[in-house]
């Protein structure tokens, strides 16, 4: 008993450690450690964000760094996103941008119920909108140009009904979106169905094999039978071929788990990356 | 009708025949003979015979009881009319009633036990052993009862047929490209004909209570039957047939057709699927032999007092017979089986998303 309320205290402690990254929402959601901004830009960027916020119902991170050994910028911003707690709402819904100044990145992702709205597709629209200042290196009026995109699309969704205070109201198909952390129910349900019929059946075969006194007797036929064929053939009679059209999965805004990638910790992102 | 007991030639006592050494052996003065040496002496015999009819239980059912002289200490003993040999129940004297064994019940072959009934006890509860649901003890605390070695009989049938066989078989290729799946279907008609030979189909030749357990110790290795002697048969019991080939027919046609039906379709080979078959098959010859074949039949009465009957090969030594269950075990390996399949299920799901 002592050891269970042991145990029990050590998960509880280790359960408060790990509180502060769902505590209560950041403040600070421009972080230039490329140091691409000027204090001015950074302040604007944080109003701009804020606003994005008040429009949109989600969350918005500029994250900019030079750093040559991260090898896979879109998971570096997923995790930055998850490890420091932004994002809205229970789903925690929002967008980064991030530019990594030594390999020449600009990754932009989407989480929660806007990785919905902001599909992989969408995001490529939206880098595309800031590509251009990236490019020329005006860094400040490439991120508020991707933002507003964002919000344009975001808002297009809006106007469709397909988007409501923030909340995605079509299908959520990413698997951290669905009950049992996106286990397929049907291997749930054949899993009960064939491990209730497995028992069954090795309950009465068995059963039936005790209570029954005899079994088939066996006649060896490969001893006591010779066979003398005096005509073996085989005559081809016709041929027929059939054509199934093979259909290709149409675009669909839920397109499944196969279109977000999963972040460290397990959560869904839409992402585009670029060179610039 | 003659009822005739070995007796040893140096005291007197019964001869049986022994399964271990496969001579016939005096218990009494320890002496043994061969079939060869013991043809040179006459065996005791007593002719008489009374045939009593028994009021029937069931009408049409009335039962036929034979009283005979024992040879050796004159005890009128009954038997039924198909026993052939058994044993007198005052002097425990093996006795062999000759004259059922005469004429076309005069068997062309028997397989001699193989081993003793010490052999046979010890062997069935290594089977038992090995029965994972068997109640645990079960078979230590009853008893055994009724532990006897009996001839039963049975045709054995050696037979040439002709046969023709036809069918469709499919064979089958799929291929495909960037937008289509192909299917290719190419339709053969198959013909097969020719002659057959089957030896040694066997089935029991006795309509009683026991013939489910005397089938269920089947197959024997008929290669291994001897001429008859009537001698094999002392010390042991022994039924005469009460079917005869007529009745057998059916089912000695069905086993043809079937086993006729398999070996030509086993030779329709690189096939997707063969259906639509026909047989037609035509029996040439025909060779019945009547056979005694060795079966150990005894009954186990368990510590609940209920009774299990057994039969066991007395050449091969397979059993048949209904065994007790443990159902608690068995449920509870049954839901750890399903648990078990469940979790492998549970795996593969996780493992495609």
């Amino acid at each position: 008993m002592k050891r269970l309320i042991s145990a029990f205290a050590a998960v509880f402690v280790m359960t408060l450690c790990l509180t502060p990254a769902w505590g209560a929402e950041p403040e600070q959601h421009v972080f230039d450690n490329a140091d691409i901004f000027t204090d001015a830009e950074e302040a604007e960027l944080e109003k701009r964000i804020e606003q994005f916020q008040a429009d949109v119902q989600a969350d918005a991170v500029i994250l900019t760094e030079q750093d040559g050994s991260v090898n896979d910028p879109e998971l570096r911003a997923q995790d930055f996103y998850d490890a420091n707690g932004f994002g809205l709402g229970s789903n925690r819904s929002g967008v980064i941008l991030y530019i990594n100044m030594e390999t020449r990145d600009v990754v932009a992702c989407a989480s929660g119920e806007t990785k919905y709205v902001l599909l992989n597709t969408d995001l490529d629209t939206v880098i595309d909108a800031g590509y251009d200042e990236l490019a020329d290196g005006e860094y400040a009026d490439s991120m508020h140009a991707m933002l507003g995109k964002a919000t344009s699309v975001i808002k297009r969704h809006e106007v469709s009904g397909e988007y409501e205070n923030g909340q995605y109201t079509g299908a959520h198909t990413a698997p951290d979106d669905q009950p049992l952390g996106g286990y397929p129910v049907v291997f749930l349900v054949a899993a009960v169905v064939a491990g209730s019929a497995c028992t069954i059946l090795v309950y009465v075969f068995v059963a039936k094999r005790y209570g029954t006194p005899v079994r088939d007797a066996v006649y060896n036929v490969r001893n006591n039978t010779t066979v003398d064929l005096s005509v073996r053939q085989d005559v081809f009679v016709n041929k027929s071929v059939s054509v199934r059209h093979i259909p290709k999965n149409p675009p669909s805004r839920s397109s499944g788990s196969s279109g977000f990638r999963t972040s460290s910790s397990g959560r869904s992102f839409s992402s585009s990356r670029r060179k610039f | 009708m003659a009822v005739v007991a070995y007796k040893c030639p140096n005291c007197g006592a019964p001869l049986e025949f022994s399964p271990e050494s496969q001579k016939f052996e005096c218990s009494f003065c320890g002496s043994s003979f061969s079939e060869e040496e013991l043809q040179k002496y006459e065996p005791a015999q007593s002719s008489e015979q009374t045939i009593v009819q028994e009021p029937a239980e069931e009408e049409g059912k009335e039962e036929t009881a034979v009283l005979y002289t024992c040879p050796s200490c004159g005890a009128q003993i009954v038997t039924t009319e198909t026993t052939a040999a058994t044993s007198c129940l005052y002097c425990h004297s093996p006795v062999v009633l000759e004259g059922r064994l005469q004429g076309e019940f005069h068997p062309d072959r028997v397989i001699p036990f193989a081993f003793t009934r010490e052999e046979a006890e010890r062997r069935f509860y290594e089977w038992v052993a090995k029965k994972r649901y068997v109640p645990k003890g079960y078979f230590d605390t009853g008893k055994t009862e009724y532990f006897m070695g009996v001839y039963y009989p049975y045709w054995v049938l050696d037979c040439d047929t002709s046969a023709n066989y036809t069918a469709n078989a499919n064979r089958v290729r799929v291929w495909r490209d960037s937008r289509n799946e192909y299917t290719e279907t190419s339709v053969y008609r198959i013909h097969r004909q020719g002659d057959l030979h089957f030896e040694d189909l066997t089935h029991c030749a006795l309509d009683s209570e026991g013939r489910e357990l005397a089938d269920g110790v089947m197959p024997y290795r008929v290669l291994e039957a001897i001429p008859f002697k009537m001698p094999y048969l002392s010390g042991f019991r022994a039924e005469i047939r009460n079917l005869e080939t007529d009745a057998l027919e059916p089912v000695f046609q069905d086993d043809i057709h079937k086993y006729t039906e398999n070996l030509l379709r086993d030779t329709v080979t690189g096939y997707d699927s063969v259906y639509n078959s026909s047989l037609d098959s035509d029996v040439k010859r025909k060779d019945y032999q009547y056979a005694l074949f060795p079966v150990w039949a005894f009954v186990y009465t368990g510590a609940d007092q209920k009774k299990y009957y057994y039969s066991m090969n007395g050449q091969t030594g397979k059993v048949a017979g209904i065994l007790p269950l443990d159902r608690k075990k068995l449920l509870r390996d049954a839901v750890l089986a399903g648990l078990g399949i469940a979790a492998v299920l549970l795996m593969i799901g996780g493992l495609l998303i």
